[in-house]
């Protein structure tokens, strides 16, 4: 019994001497999920901690990520645009241009694709893209990797989050989705909207923010709904105000950007790009893939009156035969102001999602 | 088994089942309208050609959505052909279409081309309804 115990102490000294008492420790991080939401689906191999997001915020936030020490994360996503650009055209090394505007970055814990042509199919995974982009931040992951293993700070980060001495792109990818997965927006004027409607008790804050709805608002929201108003629930519904699909919105009559047909090589998905949420919509401009409409009334007077046809027009534009929806100007500036509740402003200044 | 959701589903928070649920919001997806009133039970949707002028123009679109708990219907099938996927079993049916579009007098496309089961439209939408349930059957 002795000799076992003498055993066991030297295995446990061993250890110790090898990870230089160093003990791994991670504290598990709980989302803040509003009551109205589904639960988020978050993958089993990179469960969340609260070490794990905030490395993730110091990556988010690094411009060293890119080949010449001049773009990050935040460069194209700026926390008070909704973590979209404002311009509409996003700028990687060197100036060089996109064809795209930035996507804002809103609740993506619950989306399936990413991209506006959904080449990605997990956050892990679309994080692996923007590094290598020679239009994004053009740097290789050698260097990437390179670099954060010689910083003792990043080794000290990465160790308390994942339990390494080396660092890899793996382990990169997964900090920033944990810290993306935070970015959760469920607290707009809208929401207690949606959760009178459907019955869900509103605490005493929620209450009051729901008796400062408007009339307009809710004439807006109702025009929203409306299948002989404007139309927009169909693909602009649910806690998530969007569905997870891919839609030809009729932008173009003949498309310069095949869009979701140049992943899937399937012509009946030229000119599809994926619905975006209208979350935070007020302060996310520019608006459509490229970013073509500089303010909320050209989107919708593009939906009103500026439909094109073409061979992959979403059906249900069903107005498309008359150019769009036909709204009157009252009307689409009710429209406006409803568009305008889905502003959450504790999102937008949350200090949570600040650079570090 | 229904084709539909009968309630107390049909009207319940869409965000509220297991994240397995295929009734989760993010699984039915675009098969939901909001709580009221819930879930799409059929949906059809294309583009089709309404002018017989020898030109292919397919410029009118079609939507079919069928919904809300009157127009539940039950299927029953016998043969099913079970076949083993992963640790589940899964049943293959086909829709005949041409049947869809011709049962029960018909469904004109140049007039009736968009339901939304909505005020006014409870017979194109019962029509949708039977005529999907009645086109199925075992492949």
């Amino acid at each position: 019994m002795k000799y076992t115990f003498s055993i066991l102490t030297l295995v446990l000294i061993i250890f110790g001497c090898n990870k230089n008492d160093f003990e791994y420790n991670p504290t598990p991080y709980t989302l803040d999920i509003p009551s109205h939401f589904p639960d988020m689906p978050v993958p089993s191999d990179n469960l969340m901690t609260v070490e794990g997001v905030e490395l993730g915020r110091f990556l988010f936030y690094d411009k060293n990520l890119s080949s010449d020490g001049s773009v990050s994360c935040a460069s194209c996503h700026f926390q008070s645009k909704a973590f979209s650009d404002p311009s509409q055209l996003s700028g990687g090394v060197n100036g060089t241009l996109g064809t795209r505007n930035s996507m804002a970055l809103i609740n993506l814990g619950w989306n399936s694709s990413f991209f506006w042509d959904g080449r990605a199919h997990s956050l892990e995974e679309q994080i692996f893209h923007p590094i290598v982009d020679p239009v994004e931040m053009n740097n290789s992951w050698d260097n990437v990797e390179n670099y954060l293993n010689q910083d003792p700070v990043y080794l000290s980060l990465f160790r308390s989050a994942f339990d390494v001495t080396e660092i890899d792109s793996v382990l990169v990818s997964k900090a920033i989705a944990q810290f993306v997965r935070t970015m959760i927006s469920g607290e707009s004027k809208f929401d207690v909207m949606y959760k009178a409607e459907n019955n869900l008790t509103l605490n005493s804050s929620e209450q009051q923010l729901y008796n400062q709805v408007s009339p307009e608002e809710f004439a807006g929201y109702d025009l929203f709904k409306s299948l002989n108003g404007a139309d927009c629930f169909h693909c602009h519904n649910g806690p998530l105000m969007q569905v997870q699909t891919f839609s030809n919105n009729g932008l173009d009559a003949t498309f310069s950007d095949l869009g979701r047909g140049g992943i899937t090589n399937n012509s009946n998905d030229n000119g599809k790009f994926k619905v975006p949420t209208l979350r935070n919509i007020e302060f996310s401009a520019p608006y459509m893939h490229d970013g073509r409409f500089s303010s909320i009334d050209e989107v919708i007077n593009h939906y009103s009156h500026g439909i094109e046809v073409s061979s992959t027009i979403d059906p249900l534009i069903e107005f498309s035969f008359q150019g769009g929806v036909q709204l009157d100007s009252d009307e689409k500036e009710l429209l406006k102001a409803f568009l305008f509740t889905l502003t959450d402003y504790k999102f937008l200044n949350n200090p949570a999602f600040k650079k570090p | 088994m229904n084709l539909g959701v009968d309630n107390p589903d049909n009207s319940s928070d869409p965000s509220a089942f297991p994240n397995e649920s295929p009734l989760n919001i993010l699984n039915s997806n675009d098969m939901h309208w909001g709580w009221n009133p819930g879930y799409i039970y059929v949906k059809i949707e294309g583009m089709c050609d309404t002018i017989p002028n020898g030109i292919d123009e397919y410029n009118q679109p079609i939507s079919f959505h069928v919904g809300k708990v009157e127009n539940l219907k039950q299927l029953q099938f016998t043969n099913v052909n079970w076949l083993k996927v992963g640790d589940r079993h899964e049943m293959n049916l086909k829709l005949d279409m041409k049947s869809f579009f011709s049962l029960n007098g018909g469904i004109n496309l140049k007039i009736d081309n968009t339901c939304h089961t909505a005020a006014g439209q409870e017979l194109l939408a019962e029509k949708i309804i039977s005529n999907f349930k009645e086109s199925l059957s075992v492949n």
